[in-house]
């Protein structure tokens, strides 16, 4: 395919995408970015946090600033998640792309 | 005990406000102001995750599980830490296909097969009812609680069963109202989605009021309120983590799969997004409305626990009860409101989507195979009849179920039961987002053994178990007394709650039929080319590769009509003119559809009705398209990337290719003019010798036989001269030839009309003409078109033509010769009603000794270079000449000379009569 | 009893002057115009040599002559040809042909070939 048609292509395959609306991102948002990876691993440690064998600590009782062990673990381990959540989509540094070398790989 | 009229007016007045704020939501919409276009609004509306369930459920399965309410909540926390890669290719895929609901999104991705819809919606219906169950009971129970003033055990209960039906009658035109109002059905529901976030506020006060109340009104704080739990022997288990693990990890994973997949998520999360982009804040918004709405959940149970040692009160009513208890009648109402408006939420998305599916995957498919042909004139109004309908049937459901379950089962039992159904579609979900293998049997192979496995392992045996009936046994010996195939023990598998239980082998049997289904055939092209759309739609446009499936000869009249009868007059040309402007045609101006309108048009309806029955629709109007091999060719699996390296190397190899192809050509071009030229010296050697033979053999009989007599003698001789006469035409036509082609042959033009040129051909054959009764036509227009030739050579051409024509037409035969003049070109025709010239040789009876097939044995004498002659000629001249069929059957020899631009020939006469008067 | 001679050619004039001498040698002729006719007539008429021009509408004379092979009995061919290839030469006598002869030949050596090998056929 030399690139003379490809872009032939593209021009008769954006119309019927024109839709009534189109809120969504252009395609230059596209790509590889640094957030996803850290996504992946927030989901990670989230499945680490809520799963086994970490819950098996709190099979017995304790208190911690007088609450339960348990109950005071899950509050912290969840709000840390979230908090870790927004802290990555509020920054900038997550929309970068991965550095130049990996950029054009991924380009292609 | 609060008085009923109180509760029913403040309900009342609740839905009264919640209408306000949809049709606030909607005007905003209208003035362009969209609330739902706020990112905030978006992760509110997701709270509709939330519905009695949480608000009711959770504190019940709390009071007597500790933590176990909690992966509910902790699953979709992790879903949304993911929602940015997941559900955002959803959300892009489904703005692309203009998905209607999760049975499309599944309908689409597997070829816009109307099958696999019928079957998911079919399962979402199904699957959820229990879950609309599970609000009516919530209602009515906390009304009733309300009306009383205390618990009571309600599955004997008439006022309960009273009550749930007019609850559900409330809901169902509530839901009507709400999600059917407009008749424009392809609009999103923004004032909804609105009313939804708002009511998603709601429930959030009303929970944390009473959370807030238990906690520092009841108790004097957290620690106070555990101190007192952990003194309790039989409460200190819920402050540990009890486990079971099997059940806490499967409710997790559960709970991350409904998220997405439960009909209203669907709804709300992907065809109400307005921008994806709003699913970043979403994405930590949501797990912090989760986190806020279940902190006082454990506090709530411990509570109500220490307060009702009586076990007789049901702990799913302890929201309520604990206000009642203690005679807070204000706080209870606004509990109760906060209950209504997490149920009230939940039906109305639920049945908004779940009537979508019915009406666009299960009735409308059939409604198009029988009614598309009739008069209906709107069948948008058809349509929006069909949703109003399925609103009623599945609030019937729901109330059909609890009353033939006996309200059996906590609110947490009921709802898991609806997160397992729908949990079957997630194989197929993944499947098709990541891997284009899966295919349309795959899916639905794995689809319907899930179910399957799904209805016998806990729908059934929950209404077994609530029954009397004598089913009832199956459940401890099996059906027919068969032990493996207990429901709850499939094959022997023990140990395992009925949710887990359940879900490992339901998950089990879907995925592997999946799998094994989807390898073992292969895709029909739409799937293939869904499956390319979906799987690869953050890729490049240009990558993907587009194979339109339509055939382009449909009328743009039969699709402007059929798209006029879904979306209405107005909204058709909007949209059309709206495509024709964006390709810069009129639309008007043309007759057929190309495949990008069909296309077009496809998706347009897609968004009203969903894809497969977009698909059958247009069906009737447009004609599928074969695929060619090439196009199927495209299709073929290749990654990107091999695409890429690939390219440069078929690049290189064109190159070499087209290099090699010309070598070949210029090869073939010296062999063919090798081979011409060896032709050209063996006929010339045939032509010239055949006479000389004869010349020879007459010569030596004359000379070795003087005895023969006179008159052989001299019939001999006339031979001998004859032959001679060949010889000498043949060696002149040669000479001929060479001088023509060497330029030399063509000098000495002169101006004349060609009238004159024909009549000196015409009359040198007047005699022949004459003597063979032959009937021949000049027809030249009245003003003779004037030429610029070589007189002589123009002459020649025509008496080869016309002796051509007098040796090939009939006996007492007809010949023609006609004179032409258009677009400065005139046109010189000679036609005779001989046999004319086959097709296959109309190009080579210009070449050099060509005979043409009918020739009859000794025809051929001065036919040899005779058309060369003329070719090069006309050549010459800049003309053309050719042959073709006359109007009586014959050959019709054309040729073609520049004329003479009209005013130089008309007005020089005059200009010299001027110039003459001046003189 | 005379020899029968097949001539195939279509030039009348040649024909003519082949018909004029070899009636004069006394031998028993026909003549064919085409390959078509040729085939046909050899097949009734059982002719001890045919003369035959390569040129011929239709089949030309060296698949007449192939086909001549075939029949019962096997004529002799002469081949009279305007083609002097030596490749064309050794097509014809491949063929089966007896004798190439390039136009323009002497009728007078012709009918002393026709005679030999005529005698060489019958002897």
């Amino acid at each position: 395919m030399s690139p003379r048609d490809a872009s032939s292509r593209q021009a008769t395959e954006r119309a019927p995408g024109i839709e009534l609306e189109r809120n969504h991102p252009t395609d230059r948002d596209e790509g590889p970015r640094l957030i996803e990876p850290r996504l992946i691993a927030i989901c990670f440690a989230g499945c680490v946090l809520f799963g086994y064998p970490i819950l098996g600590l709190f099979k017995t009782p304790s208190e911690v600033a007088g609450l339960p062990a348990l109950f005071f673990y899950l509050l912290i381990a969840w709000a840390g998640l979230i908090v870790a959540l927004a802290g990555l989509f509020e920054s900038r540094d997550s929309w970068r792309r991965p550095a130049s070398g990996n950029r054009k790989q991924a380009r292609k | 005990m609060i008085s009923p009229w109180v509760i029913v007016s403040a309900a009342i007045g609740y839905l009264g406000l919640l209408f306000a704020v949809a049709f606030w939501g909607d005007r905003r919409s209208l003035a362009g102001r969209s609330l739902v276009a706020n990112p905030w609004v978006y992760s509110l509306s997701l709270g509709v995750y939330c519905s009695a369930w949480t608000f009711y459920g959770s504190v019940g399965r709390a009071a007597s599980g500790g933590i176990a309410f909690l992966p509910v909540y902790l699953g979709p926390t992790l879903a949304f830490s993911l929602a940015w890669i997941l559900l955002r290719k959803i959300v892009r895929i489904s703005k692309h296909e203009r998905i209607t609901s999760i049975a499309d999104f599944l309908a689409s991705r597997y070829g816009k097969s109307s099958r696999l819809g019928a079957l998911v919606a079919g399962a979402a219906v199904i699957g959820v009812v229990p879950y609309i169950a599970l609000q009516l009971k919530a209602i009515s129970s906390t009304f009733l609680l309300l009306v009383r003033g205390s618990g009571r055990d309600l599955g004997t209960d008439l006022a309960f069963d009273r009550t749930s039906f007019v609850v559900a009658a409330v809901l169902a035109v509530f839901a009507i109202l709400f999600g059917t109002r407009k008749l424009d059905v392809t609009e999103r529901h923004e004032g909804m989605v609105t009313a939804i976030a708002f009511e998603s506020v709601v429930k959030l006060v009303a929970f944390l009021a009473v959370g807030l109340w238990v906690t520092y009104g009841l108790h004097s704080g957290p620690q106070d309120l555990f101190r007192k739990a952990a003194a309790r022997p039989d409460l200190a288990g819920l402050l540990t983590f009890q486990g079971p693990w099997d059940s806490w990890l499967w409710i997790l994973g559960l709970s991350f799969l409904a998220v997405i997949l439960l009909p209203r998520q669907f709804q709300i999360a992907v065809v109400e997004n307005t921008n994806e982009r709003h699913l970043r804040k979403a994405s930590w918004q949501f797990p912090l409305y989760l986190l806020i709405i279940n902190l006082f959940v454990l506090p709530i149970a411990l509570a109500g626990r220490l307060q009702f040692p009586n076990p007789a009160i049901d702990a799913d009513t302890y929201v309520l009860s604990l206000p009642l208890a203690f005679g807070q009648n204000s706080l209870a109402l606004i509990v109760f409101l906060g209950g209504l408006s997490a149920s009230t939420g939940m039906v109305i998305v639920e049945s908004v989507a779940l009537s979508t599916m019915i009406s666009n995957e299960l009735v409308f498919p059939l409604l198009l195979r029988s009614a598309l042909g009739g008069p209906d004139p709107n069948l948008g109004a058809r349509l929006l009849f069909v949703r109003r309908l399925s609103i009623l049937l599945i609030l019937g459901a729901g109330q059909f179920y609890l009353y033939s379950t006996h309200a059996e089962g906590s609110l947490v039992s009921l709802g898991l039961i609806s997160f397992a159904a729908v949990a079957q579609f997630a194989p197929s979900l993944i499947a098709g987002l990541y891997w284009r293998g899966a295919t349309h049997r795959g899916a639905f192979a794995g689809l319907i053994g899930g179910l399957a496995v799904w209805a016998y392992t806990l729908p059934v045996p929950a209404y077994v178990a609530s029954g009397t009936s004598a089913l009832a046994s199956m459940l401890s010996d099996g059906p027919f007394g068969i032990g493996w195939l207990r429901p709850h023990e499939l094959f022997g598998v023990s140990g395992l709650d009925p949710i887990s239980h359940s879900l490992f082998w339901s998950l089990l049997l879907n995925c592997g039929l999946l799998l094994a289904v989807s390898s073992y055939r292969q895709q029909s092209a739409i799937e293939h080319a869904q499956a390319r759309r979906f799987v690869d739609v953050f890729r490049r446009r240009s990558e993907t590769t587009e194979v339109p499936l339509w055939s382009a000869a449909t009328p743009v009249a039969a699709i402007r009509s059929l798209l006029e009868r879904f979306l209405g007059a107005e909204r058709t040309a909007r949209a059309l003119n709206r495509f024709s402007a964006s390709r810069g045609f009129d639309l008007e101006k043309v007759v057929f559809a190309d495949g990008n309108l069909i296309a077009y048009a496809e998706r347009l309806l897609a968004g009203t009705t969903g894809a497969a029955s977009a698909r059958v629709a247009l069906a009737s109007v447009a004609q599928e398209r074969e695929l060619s091999v090439g196009e199927l060719m495209l299709l073929v699996d290749e990654t990107s990337k091999v695409i890429a390296t690939s390219r440069a190397l078929e690049e290189k190899s064109r190159a070499l290719e087209r290099t090699s192809l010309e070598l070949r050509r210029a090869n073939e071009r010296l062999l063919e003019l090798d081979r011409l030229k060896d032709d050209f010296l063996a006929t010339m050697a045939h032509e010239l010798r055949t006479p000389l033979t004869s010349i020879r053999a007459f010569a030596e009989i004359l000379h070795d036989h003087p005895e023969l007599e006179l008159t052989k003698q001299r019939q001999f001789l006339e031979i001998v001269l004859h032959e001679n006469e060949r010889l000498t035409r043949l060696i002149n036509q040669v000479l001929d030839l060479a001088k023509i082609e060497s330029g030399e042959g063509l000098a000495g033009r002169e101006e004349i009309a060609l009238e004159e040129m024909v009549a000196e051909a015409v009359g040198s054959f007047a005699g022949v003409v004459e003597l063979r009764k032959i009937e021949l036509e000049v027809r030249c227009p009245a003003e003779c078109p004037r030429v610029e030739v070589v007189r002589d050579r123009i002459v020649q051409v025509l008496v080869n033509l016309l002796s051509n024509a007098l040796k090939y037409c009939r006996p007492a035969g007809w010949i023609a010769v006609d004179v032409a003049e258009r677009a400065g070109v005139v046109e010189i025709a000679v036609a005779d009603d001989g046999p004319g010239v086959p097709e296959s040789e109309r190009r080579s009876v210009f070449e050099r000794f060509r005979q043409v097939g009918v020739l009859g044995a000794g025809d051929r004498h001065g036919i040899g270079l005779g058309l060369s002659i003329c070719h090069e000629v006309v050549v010459g001249h800049g003309g053309r000449i050719w042959v073709e069929s006359s109007e009586r059957g014959g050959a019709r020899f054309v040729f073609t000379l520049p004329a003479l631009p009209a005013t130089e020939h008309r007005v020089r006469p005059e200009a010299a009569t001027a110039a003459e008067s001046q003189a | 009893m005379s020899h029968r001679i097949l001539i195939v050619d279509d030039e009348p004039n040649i024909v003519v002057s082949l018909e004029f001498l070899l009636t004069q040698s006394g031998y028993d002729l026909r003549v064919a115009h085409d390959g078509e006719s040729a085939l046909r007539l050899a097949s009734d008429f059982h002719p001890h040599l045919v003369l035959l021009d390569v040129m011929l509408p239709g089949i030309d004379g060296f698949e007449v002559c192939r086909r001549l092979r075939q029949l019962p009995q096997i004529p002799k061919v002469v081949l009279l040809t305007a083609r002097d290839r030596e490749a064309e030469r050794l097509k014809g006598l491949d063929l089966g042909a007896d004798l190439y002869v390039t136009k323009p030949f002497s009728t007078r050596d012709l009918l002393g070939q026709v005679a030999n090998l005529l005698a060489g056929g019958a002897g």
